[in-house]
């Protein structure tokens, strides 16, 4: 037994390089020796590479969420099968649409999510897997196929509105859905009501139907294809097609059966020719899982289920579900008869059987079941009664209304009714015509009519409901909801005449005049502007709580002088209205005082203790996004930034950061010129310089001019003793701008009547609401306050302001109010070149 | 077992190949954990951050053919950070456009939409390699040790337990579970340094 240290000893432990022996008799050593067991964890890295081992190997929650997908596959697709796009926000184009993500893919084809750019709108296109692609055999029935389908017009079908059978992957373009698949439906609540099995049945069915009629068979009827559009809970069938283009390959050239084996008719897993009642087993099958939350046929292995599927008898609903009546069973046991000729004649047969059973359920009583099943019929299935039926439809339409729902059931579709309160006369209108008159109410009404196009409107002499689009198209299966909504008198009356208020202070002629009878109507940031200008704390109030006319009231939009201004005024209830709606206390505008600050200076304690409080307050330290954004903006960019202190402290950091934040920009722009070269960076810095001096111009020039401006007034009041830096240089540079105007007369002219323009709705508008650079505003407001008071006096400065002019055009916002026409520019230029 | 180091010697030479699967398999491999940790911690939601990542790997496959060009540009991971780095700013310019203010010049409502949400503070892009290069080490010094041996280090290191409590729990003595440890760290340093002087 070795008991003495020793550091070879210990760095072949470490290195595993340690007889058997020797290592027992090291560890009986570590356990007396504390020197020992130091020396190893040192020779093992030490305590700082333990600490940072441990903390790498860490897993936190961030982990679990890394996503497992394989990225490359949607790489590799865009790369190998999308022509190249310029936005880069794309994956890339196919046929000329832009390709915006991979939705699905099968085995058979590829699901992208893509804009139609002349329509405007996104659409889903189906693209034919690459693996098939080669094949012409299947591009040719893919093409056949999906001209097919295309030509089945059906609600319950998913419409094609273009096949494209040429070109690298052919395609077809599909409205893109939103809602979910049955599948999706099924995994998260399986089984389902029988309503709604029964309902998504029979429009299935009608769409298979449809397809039949077009001899169009889908040999892939299974849960995944068949889809759920949200809200309306249409049923639309998907994928026509595909699957056939894959199986002519695949089965015949390699031996392998595509699709899905587990909804597969025995005559397909047989590979026998098919008509539609391949698909009526397929329904079958659907039906099966839909009401007992499992597939009848499903099996470990493809072979295992191929087998059952031609050979067995899946294990009774009754066994799974006993409170579903036998006349299901029976239905369903129908439709999955091996031989085709035991099972019903066709799909129009299955949608019209489904739909009486579903009339059955609803109306016990006055609906009977169809002949061909009604023997099977059970007594013990009591739960059709009409509440019963009515949650479950309020359920499967996930519409939880408040109210009584009330159903019609129509032969040909479903038309509900659904209704905040009692007693409303209904009129259901087919043309001039009155169908049905009705009256709502909690015993409930119900009515037969035929299928067409149908106003529901409120009967006479009630004004205390409203229809809402109450215009609808029922057509054969569907189901049509109508809503009515109670009209609270008190509350419309008094929401009425808030509103009137909010449009009648945004449609007042500003400044108390209109021009030639038009005026002018104050948005967004310029009407709170315009509010905090005139302390106006009830106008203020009413536009922060306005939501109803699509404009920004927030205080955030420009909020730093918004609520600097409303300080300076000294209004507590205009500053305490901003804070309260968000307002951030802790940003102040580019080389101006922190609020709190401002209220200090104003020497009210009432004040000063509002920002305080929500300087304070955790709502402000939410807002204060300032530092958050510095260090954020910082770590992207790889330096330290406090934007606070630093930025507005520093004007020169902001082309900087802009710079960075435009350097994807700049790369593109030479890419552009410089098809064949990836720019370096000294290369993008030459880019960026030009960019820059651009930027340093425009930003550089306002502060020297507003500098200036504010020179002169301080030359005229010599009690302002303070300094502004650099100013002689500013001026200078300003006279520079000047003698150049000046040598262009025409501009020069120009830029006068401009100015005129400016000043004329300048104050016509009032106030400082003009000037709304968020960072800059304060300074300007004060600056230019200034400069217009004397702008008299400085007779050429005005031609110069043209520069902050041009800086301030694209601030204003000239709308007229609504119903009347919009105010151009020209307009203006008419009316004032009459009134100078 | 020592990761073969012709793997990744030559994988940014590979990946210009747009066809080689296996070095694209194996960057993704890598950088996807990177990537994703980053974005979101960046504040993106779990969809934005798999977009983004989809992102990330395309702007890669498009331009990794001019990476090789232009090699004065600095190393090829400080070029990957870049371009996330990028996308990043991208979304935070693009992704909030609705809060832009009415007429005010793009620029500053960028910076002042920026400036308007509270997003957590960004881990360092090295940082999360850093932490992906050690999930790989680990998982290949894992494989190697036997498992008494890895728990033995897991459970002292990691979890932070005593070596008499892990000892006990695994029935080893505690001098054992000193040189299993130490014998894990060691060997974790080794294929850590392996890994990072590849890339």
């Amino acid at each position: 037994m070795n008991d003495v240290c020793s550091i070879e000893l210990l760095a072949n432990a470490v290195a595993n390089r340690l007889t058997a022996d020797e290592e027992a008799a090291l560890c009986e050593h570590l356990e007396r020796c504390n020197a020992c067991c130091a020396r190893m964890e040192q020779l093992a890295g030490g305590e700082q590479w333990q600490q940072e081992a441990a903390s790498l190997l860490m897993t936190d929650e961030l982990d679990a969420a890394v996503p497992e997908t394989m990225v490359w596959s949607e790489v590799d697709f865009s790369v190998e099968h999308l022509e190249p796009s310029e936005d880069a926000n794309v994956l890339g184009q196919l046929g000329g649409y832009d390709v915006f993500s991979i939705i699905g893919r099968g085995g058979m084809g590829v699901v992208l999510k893509a804009f139609d750019r002349e329509l405007k709108r996104f659409v889903a296109i189906k693209a034919l897997s690459p693996h098939l692609a080669h094949s012409s055999v299947a591009r040719k029935r893919f093409a056949r196929e999906a001209q097919a389908a295309a030509a089945v017009v059906n609600p319950h079908v998913i419409a094609i509105h273009h096949v494209q059978p040429t070109g690298r992957l052919p395609f077809l373009i599909m409205p893109l859905l939103t809602g979910e698949s049955l599948a999706q439906r099924l995994k998260s609540r399986a089984p389902l009501e029988l309503t709604e099995v029964l309902r998504i049945g029979m429009q299935a069915a009608v769409g298979l139907a449809a397809a039949h009629d077009q001899g169009l068979v889908h040999r892939d009827v299974k849960p995944a294809n068949i889809f759920l559009e949200r809200g309306v809970e249409r049923v639309v069938i998907t994928d026509f097609g595909l699957a056939r283009a894959a199986d002519d390959v695949s089965m015949t050239r390699l031996g392998v059966v595509a699709g899905t084996p587990e909804y597969m008719s025995p005559e397909q897993a047989r590979g026998e020719a098919l008509d539609g009642r391949s698909d009526l087993f397929s329904l079958g099958c659907v039906l099966y899982e839909m009401a007992t939350g499992v597939s009848p046929y499903r099996s470990d292995s493809t072979i295992a289920t191929l087998r059952r599927i031609v050979d067995d008898k899946p294990a009774t609903i009754a066994s799974l579900a006993p409170e579903l009546p036998p006349w299901f069973s029976h239905i369903v046991e129908r439709l999955l008869s091996k031989d085709p000729a035991h099972r019903f004649a066709s799909a129009n047969e299955v949608s019209q059987l489904l739909e009486q059973c579903l009339s059955h359920l609803q109306q016990p009583m006055t609906v009977p079941l169809p002949a061909c099943i009604s023997a099977l019929a059970s007594k013990r299935y009591r739960r059709s009664t009409i509440g019963k039926f009515v949650a479950a439809a309020a359920g499967a339409l996930a519409m939880l209304f408040a109210g009584i729902l009330i159903l019609l059931e129509l032969d040909k579709g479903t038309l509900a009714i659904e209704s905040e309160m009692d007693d409303v006369p209904i009129r259901i209108m087919q043309g001039d015509q009155v169908v049905k008159l009705l009256t709502v109410s909690k015993e409930g009404a119900t009515t037969r009519i035929g299928a067409g196009k149908y106003i529901v409107e409120i009967g006479q002499e009630f004004d205390k409901a409203v229809v809402k689009e109450g215009s609808v198209q029922l057509s054969r299966g569907a189901t049509e909801i109508i809503k009515v909504t109670r009209i609270d008198a008190d509350k419309a009356e008094s929401e009425q005449a808030k509103d009137e208020a909010a449009k009648a202070w945004l449609r007042r002629p500003v400044a108390g005049r209109t021009l030639d009878g038009k005026s002018f109507q104050l948005t967004g940031h310029d009407a709170l502007m315009d509010c905090v200008m005139r302390n106006n704390s009830e106008a203020l109030n009413r536009l922060l709580t306005m939501d109803k006319y699509d404009l920004d009231f927030s205080p955030r939009n420009g909020q730093w002088t918004l609520l600097q201004l409303a300080i300076l005024h000294g209004c507590i209830e205009t500053t305490s209205l901003l804070l309260r709606h968000g307002a951030n206390p802790n940003f102040a505008s580019e080389g101006t005082p922190l609020p709190l600050e401002l209220a200090k200076r104003s020497g009210r304690k009432e004040l000063v203790a509002l920002v305080q409080k929500y300087v304070e307050s955790g709502l402000a330290h939410q807002s204060n996004a300032g530092k958050a954004t510095g260090r954020q903006l910082g770590t992207v960019l790889g330096k330290p930034i406090h934007l606070h202190e630093r930025y507005f402290a520093n004007q020169a950091e902001l082309p900087g950061l802009l710079y960075n934040l435009f350097v994807p920009e700049l790369e593109e722009r030479y890419r552009k010129q410089h098809p064949d070269v990836e720019p370096t960076d000294s290369e993008i810095d030459d880019l960026a310089e030009s960019m820059n001096a651009g930027f340093i111009r425009s930003a550089t020039e306002q502060r020297k001019l507003l500098e200036a401006a504010l020179l002169r007034k301080r030359q005229a009041d010599p009690t302002s003793a303070e300094e502004v830096p650099g100013t002689q240089a500013f001026i200078e540079q300003v006279d520079e701008t000047l003698k150049r105007l000046k040598t262009d007369r025409s501009h020069a002219a120009e830029s006068l009547r401009k100015l005129k323009l400016q000043k004329h709705v300048y104050e016509n508008y009032g106030g400082g609401r003009a000037l709304k650079g968020g960072s800059q505003g304060l300074v300007l407001v004060d600056a230019q306050q200034r400069w217009f008071e004397e702008r008299e006096r400085l007779g050429e400065f005005q031609i110069a302001s043209i520069e902050l002019r041009n800086a301030l055009n694209s601030y204003w916002t000239i709308e007229s109010h609504p119903g009347s026409t919009l105010i151009e520019e020209a307009d203006v230029h008419e009316i004032i070149a009459a009134s100078l | 077992m020592t990761p073969t180091p012709t793997t990744r010697a030559s994988l940014l030479f590979r990946l210009r190949d747009s066809q080689d699967h296996e070095a694209w398999v194996e960057f993704v491999e890598i950088y996807e954990p990177v990537i994703y940790r980053q974005l979101r911690k960046c504040g993106l939601q779990d969809a934005d951050a798999r977009e983004l990542m989809q992102e990330f790997f395309i702007a890669v496959s498009r331009r990794i053919e001019h990476w090789e060009l232009a090699k004065e540009r600095g190393s090829f991971r400080g070029w990957l950070r870049r371009v996330t780095r990028n996308l990043v700013i991208n979304w935070m310019r693009h992704g909030q456009r609705r809060l832009i203010a009415v007429g005010d010049p793009e620029s500053q409502a960028l910076l002042r939409d920026i400036a308007a949400d509270d997003y957590p503070e960004l881990i360092e892009f090295d940082t999360e390699l850093r932490r992906s290069t050690f999930q790989r080490a680990s998982e290949s010094v894992r494989q190697e040790q036997s498992s008494k041996a890895w728990q033995a280090f897991w459970s002292t290191a990691v979890d932070g337990k005593t070596p008499a409590i892990v000892a006990q729990e695994l029935g080893m003595s505690v001098g054992a579970v000193r040189v299993a440890k130490c014998r894990v760290l060691a060997r974790l340093k080794e294929v850590v340094y392996t890994l990072e002087n590849e890339s």
